[in-house]
C-alpha cells in the first residue's frame, strides 16, 4: 500500500516518482521536472548537512520568486533545516530582525542583495550561500559559499537525517498588531494538514496548471508550491505580479487552470479597459484570500467568465486557512467567506467562550491540526492567541477577527480586535510603523491607521505632531520611512496635527481619527 | 511633455524625493521602485496628464519599466518632447 508521505518533502518525492519527466516548475524561462527539482533538492540538503546544517537549524532564503527558491525550501528541509523567506523586498533592518530573532546561522540570497546583506553583516556569524556570478560576491563575506558549490554535493560522508512530521519545516513572519513581524511556527504536519485540506475543496489533480505571481514569503504564494508538488501538477512561478498583458500572456502560453489572487491583483485586472476572457478559457478556477474579496470583484468575474469556479477565501497565517465560501452560494452570499474547510472547525464565540447566535458578533476561534505551534520565540504572545483545549493536543486559536453568522452559519468578516491594517493582503502593524516615525528627531507623536483604497482595500496613514521648531514634511517623513520599512508599510498619507485627539480615557481616539481621515482626503481629492 | 516631468512624478510618488535609486533605465519594477499598482498608477497619470490612452496589451515592460520606456511610449503616441 503506498501510504501518503508525513513530510511536506515526501510529497515531492512521491511525485518525482510517480512523475519524473513532468514538468514540476516553470520559472526565469526554464522548466524543470519532478525529478530534477527533487535531485537539485538533494544535492542542497547534502550540500548545507556537510557545511553543518543539522535537524532544526533555521536557514533564511532572501531571494526574489525563482528556481532557486524553490530548490532552497525542499533542500533545506531535506537537510533537516527549518526554512525562513524573507520577504524579497525586506529593508535591511527588518531582514537583520529576521535573522537575529529567528537565530538563523544561514542565509541563502543572491548577489543582486549584496548591498543590503552588507548593511547588517557586521560582526554577525551567519554564514551565506551566494547565488549568482561568485565576481560579483562582495569581499569580507566571511566564509560564503557558492550555490554550485552547495549543489555539487551527489553524495558524500553528510547524511540527511530522518524526521518526524512534528518536526519544524517553516518560521513564516508576519505582523502582528505589536512592534516587529513575528515568526509562526509551522511543522510538517501543520502544512501538510492544511494544504491537503485545500487540495480536496479545490479539487486540484495533476492535470492542474498553476500561475503563481504572489511572493512566497506570503503563505499563500508558498503554498502554491507545496500543494501543486502535492498533487503532482505544474506550477507558473513569475517574479511578482509585474504587468499584466505578459501575464496574461502566460496564462495562453501556459494553458493555465488556475489562479490564485488578492483583491488588490482582481482590482487591476478588473479596471482593464476591457477583460480579455478570451485569452482566459483554459482557466478552471480562481482563489482569493488574504483580505475580503469585495462581492463587487466577485459580481464582475462571475459575469465576465461564468464558468470559471471562483473560490473565496479566509484564512491567516497561525493557522494558514480557515474556510472558503462553497461554489454553490457565490451568487446568493458573495459577502460570506463560507464555512470551515474539511478536517477544521470554526466556531464564533463571546467574551466568556459562548457560542453565538446567528446575527450576532464573536471572535472566531480555530481548532484543527492545521493550527500552527505559535510564534517562535515568543512564549507570552502565544499564550494569548494559541490557548489550551481539553487535552495537550486540542489547541484554540484565537484569531483576534470578529465575525457574525447568519441563520446558515455562513461566516461574515465583521472587523479585527485590534488595529492591525491589511494593505494589498499584506499585515502591517500600526505600531511598526509609529515605532520607525517617532524614532525622528522632528516628531513629537505619531499614530498610524488603516484607510480604505480602491485598490490595496486599505493603505497606511499617519496623523503626527511635530516638535516645536523643526522644519519636516510629509515627502520627509515618507522618505524616512522607506529607508526602514517595506513599500507596502510605507504612509500614503501624512497628516500634521497640532494635537492628537484623545478618548476621555486619555487613550488616542482612532475612530476621531479615521473620521479626520475621511475628511483630509475628500480635501485632497477635490482640491 | 518633459522627461523630467514623469522622472518628478515617480520621484515624489515612489522615492518620496529620494533620486539616488533612479536613473532613465533604472527598470522600475526589478529595482522594486514600484510594484504592479505602483505602474497602475503611472498609466493613470500618463492618460489623465497628457490626455491619451494607454491600451490594455500595452501594459508591457517594454512601454513603461523606466523612465526612457515610457518617454518612447508618449512620442509614439504623438505626445511632443520638449
Amino acid at each position: 500500500m503506498d501510504f501518503d508521505p508525513f513530510l511536506v518533502q515526501g510529497w515531492l518525492e512521491r511525485s518525482s516518482r510517480r512523475w519524473p519527466g513532468k514538468t514540476a516548475l516553470v520559472c526565469d524561462n526554464r522548466r524543470l521536472t519532478y525529478s530534477e527539482i527533487d535531485d537539485l533538492s538533494t544535492r542542497l540538503a547534502l550540500g548545507l548537512a556537510s557545511n553543518g546544517v543539522k535537524r532544526g537549524d533555521r536557514v533564511v532564503l532572501f531571494l526574489e520568486n525563482s528556481s532557486e527558491s524553490v530548490v532552497a525550501i525542499y533542500g533545506i528541509i531535506k537537510a533537516g533545516g527549518v526554512f525562513v523567506i524573507a520577504e524579497a523586498t525586506a529593508t535591511a533592518s527588518t531582514l537583520g530582525h529576521i535573522l537575529e530573532d529567528s537565530q538563523s546561522q544561514w542565509l541563502i540570497t543572491h548577489v543582486d542583495k549584496a548591498p543590503i546583506v552588507k548593511e547588517i553583516r557586521g560582526g554577525s556569524s551567519w554564514r551565506v550561500v551566494w547565488i549568482g556570478p561568485s565576481d560579483r560576491i562582495p569581499p569580507n563575506s566571511g566564509q560564503a559559499l557558492l550555490w554550485d558549490h552547495a549543489l555539487g554535493h551527489r553524495e558524500g560522508k553528510a547524511t540527511l537525517p530522518r524526521l518526524v512530521d512534528i518536526d519544524l519545516a517553516a518560521l513564516i513572519y508576519t505582523s502582528g498588531s505589536t512592534g516587529k513581524p513575528k515568526g509562526i511556527m509551522c511543522t510538517h504536519h501543520n502544512i501538510v494538514s492544511a494544504a491537503r485540506s485545500i487540495i480536496q475543496y479545490i479539487g486540484n489533480d495533476e492535470n492542474d496548471i498553476i500561475l503563481n505571481a504572489l511572493p512566497l514569503a506570503f503563505d499563500y504564494g508558498l503554498y502554491q508550491i507545496i500543494m501543486t508538488f502535492m498533487f503532482g501538477g505544474t506550477v507558473v512561478l513569475e517574479r511578482s505580479v509585474g504587468f499584466l498583458e505578459p501575464m496574461i500572456q502566460t496564462i495562453e502560453r501556459e494553458r493555465v487552470t488556475g489562479f490564485p489572487l488578492v483583491p488588490s491583483l482582481s482590482a487591476m485586472l478588473l479596471r482593464l479597459k476591457r477583460l480579455p476572457v478570451e485569452r482566459l478559457e483554459s482557466l478552471r478556477y480562481v482563489t482569493s484570500t488574504g483580505a475580503v474579496w469585495p462581492e463587487a470583484h466577485i459580481r464582475k468575474f462571475r459575469e465576465l467568465l461564468p464558468h470559471i469556479k471562483l473560490f473565496s477565501m479566509y484564512g491567516l497565517t497561525e493557522c494558514k486557512r480557515v474556510g472558503f465560501l462553497p461554489l454553490e452560494l457565490i451568487d446568493e452570499c458573495p459577502g460570506s467567506v463560507g464555512r470551515a474547510m474539511p478536517n477544521c472547525e470554526a466556531m464564533v464565540v463571546d467574551g466568556s467562550g459562548q457560542a453565538i447566535r446567528p446575527g450576532e458578533i464573536g471572535e472566531l476561534i480555530v481548532r484543527a491540526s492545521n493550527v500552527m505551534q505559535g510564534y517562535w520565540n515568543d512564549p507570552e504572545t502565544t499564550k494569548k492567541v494559541f490557548k489550551g483545549g481539553r487535552y495537550p493536543a486540542d489547541r484554540l486559536l484565537h484569531t483576534g477577527d470578529w465575525f457574525r453568522l447568519d441563520e446558515d452559519g455562513l461566516l461574515y468578516f465583521v472587523g479585527r480586535r485590534d488595529d492591525l491594517i491589511k494593505s494589498s493582503a499584506r499585515r502591517v502593524s500600526p505600531r511598526e510603523v509609529e515605532d520607525v516615525i517617532a524614532s525622528h528627531a522632528g516628531i513629537a507623536e505619531v499614530v498610524a491607521i488603516g484607510v480604505p483604497d480602491e485598490i490595496n482595500g486599505q493603505v497606511v496613514a499617519v496623523f503626527v505632531v511635530a516638535k516645536k521648531g523643526k522644519n519636516i514634511d510629509g515627502l520627509g517623513i515618507k522618505a524616512f520611512c522607506e529607508k526602514q520599512l517595506e513599500p507596502y508599510k510605507v504612509p500614503r498619507y501624512v497628516w500634521f496635527v497640532d494635537s492628537l485627539p484623545k478618548t476621555p480615557n486619555g487613550k488616542t481616539d482612532k475612530k476621531r481619527l479615521g473620521e479626520m481621515a475621511a475628511v483630509n482626503r475628500e480635501g485632497d481629492r477635490s482640491s | 511633455m518633459n522627461v523630467d516631468e514623469i522622472r518628478s512624478f515617480v520621484i515624489e510618488t515612489f522615492l518620496f524625493g529620494n533620486p539616488e535609486r533612479l536613473t532613465d533605465t533604472t527598470p522600475l519594477l526589478e529595482s522594486h521602485i514600484v510594484d504592479s499598482t505602483g505602474i497602475l498608477e503611472i498609466v493613470m497619470f500618463l492618460e489623465d496628464r497628457y490626455g491619451i490612452r494607454i491600451e490594455d496589451n500595452e501594459l508591457t515592460p517594454d512601454n513603461l519599466n523606466s523612465i526612457e520606456r515610457i518617454a518612447s511610449l508618449l512620442k509614439k503616441k504623438g505626445v511632443g518632447l520638449v
